[in-house]
């Protein structure tokens, strides 16, 4: 019963060529839309979610969990107070730690985040699927005026090692009170990573130390009081306190314990987040935005089918004595409806793959330049379960849009029978 | 139970049909019967319920009372998806024109008939020849060369050429009754009478009944015997 149906949609699909075209042009390219923002979508959760991985705690003073992640990580806004680099000294001696990597933010070179940090930075620091932070060029700081840069802080700034740059007190791109009269040398630069690591300027502790070493009270020195560059290299640059720290822990099984432990920290108050949950909770809390675009899309899908729904019922006229003659040789009302539906979804199921190629081809062409330009690496592979799922949703929806006409052909056929009346 | 349909191509008592509840009768024939290689001509004006009895005898509409037997079965009390195959398999139609679906082939045009209908390529199949070469057969016996029309645009083939497709639709697979309405109506005199000439010889080789309907009173002498419609319905009359 379904061969000659199939058959019969066929041939009536290729008699209405530019119709059909059209209609599958209109479906495919809202399903490419459809598509592309959910790659988009997935692709943003991915890249946020891939900003840190491998940190199991991060901790800093009480707060907010995720003012905490968005400073310690993103490098967007400030941290309310600092952790004392005594409370510091005695959690990274925990027997849970693996390892801990200070970070001390505040200042700013020429609109990109400062990050003071120890080397440990360089050799735990993990994103994506746990790749470590590689070198295109120089090496670690070693120097206390050594500064290693992100890719994004080379290429806007055209740095290249042994470039001196001077940083400034502050995080605005404007920042009044320089720290000129202790330059740093550019020591390394680091790969790409499409994190906001690519956007920070690094330096050790002790650095930042030097920098504010005759600042008073958070002001500049009062003329006569400065310390040159040289003398600063001379005195005992111990940090008294860091903004934030990455913890690394033997077992992830501990992190809760760990966790716990640091809230309740007696001597100060302190906050640990495990980087994953907050990543979520901040992703839930921006969510909106994505959801919007993924409603957008769908709503694109709806009008393209709405158009061929439109097609399909102007058609029906003409078809009449069509379906006239298939009633006359035995076709069912019901086969005369499954005629339409199949034709609707035959044409969707085409406009669904046309839709997914124009996509992942145009994914493919479009992958070297969105990588040089922008750091981003556009995720191809193969078609996720997801979008399959949302493929057959539409081929679905075809059917769906189908039914209309289909459903009025029915009726006719069965009230007119196979006289047709003009 | 009623009575067993005797073996008359068509038997109807007391055949009813309206529209709607309520609304008049569109067909009240108290009798009509047609026997087994009749080709009879059944005369009517448009609006006496010629269509309307078409559809009747080919199981598209199904009475509203009364009794009707066609080839032995009694269609009113067939369920629907068995009326639909019972037309497929014994009866073939031919309309007063547009009888092609115009985005099939020739060929597949004839076809047509055999895809919805396992018995009429059974026959074919007994007869020890297969669909195509069956079509093929009927349509050179109409006078259409399938080779020189095989690339033709259906719309673009005569009205007589159509017609004669649509016969050879009807004809194939050898069902048991043909029902044409008003097929000459859009041939000119000459194309009229040749397609009558085949029409009835072809009906007859293939051993099938012939109903032709038509307001053409000039056709009657072709055919067996003559029904006037207007004689045996009395439309809106019976009222209950």
């Amino acid at each position: 019963m379904n061969a000659p149906l199939l058959s019969l949609a066929l041939k009536s699909l290729i008699n209405r060529k530019a119709t059909a075209i059209l209609t599958i042009a209109a479906i495919a390219l809202s399903v490419t839309l459809l598509l592309g923002v959910e790659k988009v979508r997935s692709g943003a959760r991915d890249s946020f979610a891939n900003t840190v991985s491998g940190t199991d705690l991060i901790v800093g003073a009480r707060g907010g969990a995720i003012q905490l992640l968005l400073y310690s990580v993103f490098r967007i806004g400030d941290a309310s107070n600092n952790i004392s680099w005594q409370s510091y000294e005695e959690l990274r001696a925990w027997p849970e730690v693996a390892w801990s990597v200070p970070i001390s933010l505040g200042d700013a070179h020429r609109g990109f985040r400062v990050v003071g940090t120890t080397a440990g930075y360089f050799e735990h620091l993990r994103y994506g699927r746990r790749q470590a932070l590689s070198f295109d060029a120089g090496q670690p700081f070693a120097d206390l005026f050594d500064a290693v840069i992100g890719a994004d802080v080379a290429r806007e700034l055209g740095y290249v090692v042994g470039d001196r740059i001077v940083l400034a007190h502050g995080a605005g791109a404007f920042a009044v009170q320089s720290h000129d009269d202790k330059p740093f040398t550019v020591f390394g630069v680091l790969a790409r990573t499409g994190t906001p690591v690519d956007r920070s300027v690094h330096v050790s502790l002790a650095a930042i130390e030097a920098i504010h070493v005759d600042w008073q009270s958070g002001r500049p020195p009062r003329p006569g009081q400065a310390v040159s560059a040289e003398a600063a290299r001379a005195m005992a640059l111990q940090p008294k306190a860091v903004t934030a720290v990455l913890v690394g822990l033997k077992s992830r099984m501990a992190a809760f314990a760990v966790q716990r432990r640091v809230n309740t920290y007696a001597d100060e108050a302190l906050l640990a987040i495990l980087p994953g949950v907050t990543l979520q909770q901040l992703w839930d809390a921006i969510g909106g935005l994505e959801k919007a675009l993924f409603a957008i899309s769908v709503m694109v899908v709806v009008t393209g089918f709405m158009g061929m729904t439109a097609v399909s019922l102007g058609a029906l006229n003409e078809r009449r004595r069509e379906m006239a003659i298939l009633r006359s040789v035995g076709a069912r009302p019901r086969e005369i409806f499954l005629l339409l539906v199949v034709e609707s979804g035959g044409l969707a199921a085409v406009a669904a793959a046309v839709g997914a190629a124009m996509l992942y081809g145009g994914i493919w062409l479009a992958r070297p330049f969105v990588q040089s330009q922008f750091g981003f690496h556009l995720p191809a592979g193969g078609l996720s379960a997801y979008e399959l799922a949302l493929l057959g949703l539409v081929v679905l929806a075809g059917c769906a849009s189908g039914a209309l006409p289909a459903y009025l052909a029915y009726r006719r056929s069965l009230a007119d029978g196979m006289a047709v009346r003009r | 139970m009623e009575p067993e349909c005797q073996s008359a191509v068509i038997q109807a008592e007391g055949l009813r049909f309206r529209w709607r509840e309520g609304e008049p009768d569109v067909i009240a024939i108290d009798s009509l019967e047609i026997r087994r290689g009749e080709a009879v001509f059944i005369a009517g004006q448009s609006g006496g319920g010629k269509t309307t009895l078409l559809n009747l005898l080919a199981g598209v509409l199904k009475p509203t009372a009364g009794r009707l037997c066609v080839l032995g079965a009694d269609l009113a009390a067939m369920p629907n998806a068995r009326r639909d195959r019972f037309r497929s398999d014994r009866i073939g139609f031919v309309f007063q024109s547009f009888n092609l679906v115009p985005y099939l082939s020739l060929l597949d045009n004839v076809l047509l008939a055999c895809r919805f209908s396992p018995r009429r390529r059974e026959r074919i199949a007994a007869a020890g020849s297969d669909p195509a070469t069956e079509a093929a057969r009927l349509l050179a016996r109409l006078g259409l060369d399938v080779k020189a029309l095989a690339g033709r645009d259906v719309a673009r083939l005569s009205t007589g050429q159509q017609q004669r497709v649509a016969v050879a639709r009807a004809l194939i697979g050898r069902p048991d009754l043909v029902i044409c309405d008003e097929p000459t109506s859009a041939l000119d005199a000459d194309a009229r009478d040749a397609f009558l000439a085949l029409l009835n010889a072809e009906t007859a080789a293939a051993g099938a009944t012939l109903l032709f309907v038509s307001h053409d009173r000039s056709l009657a002498p072709a055919f067996d015997r003559t029904i006037v419609l207007s004689d045996i319905n009395r439309p809106g009359e019976a009222k209950r």
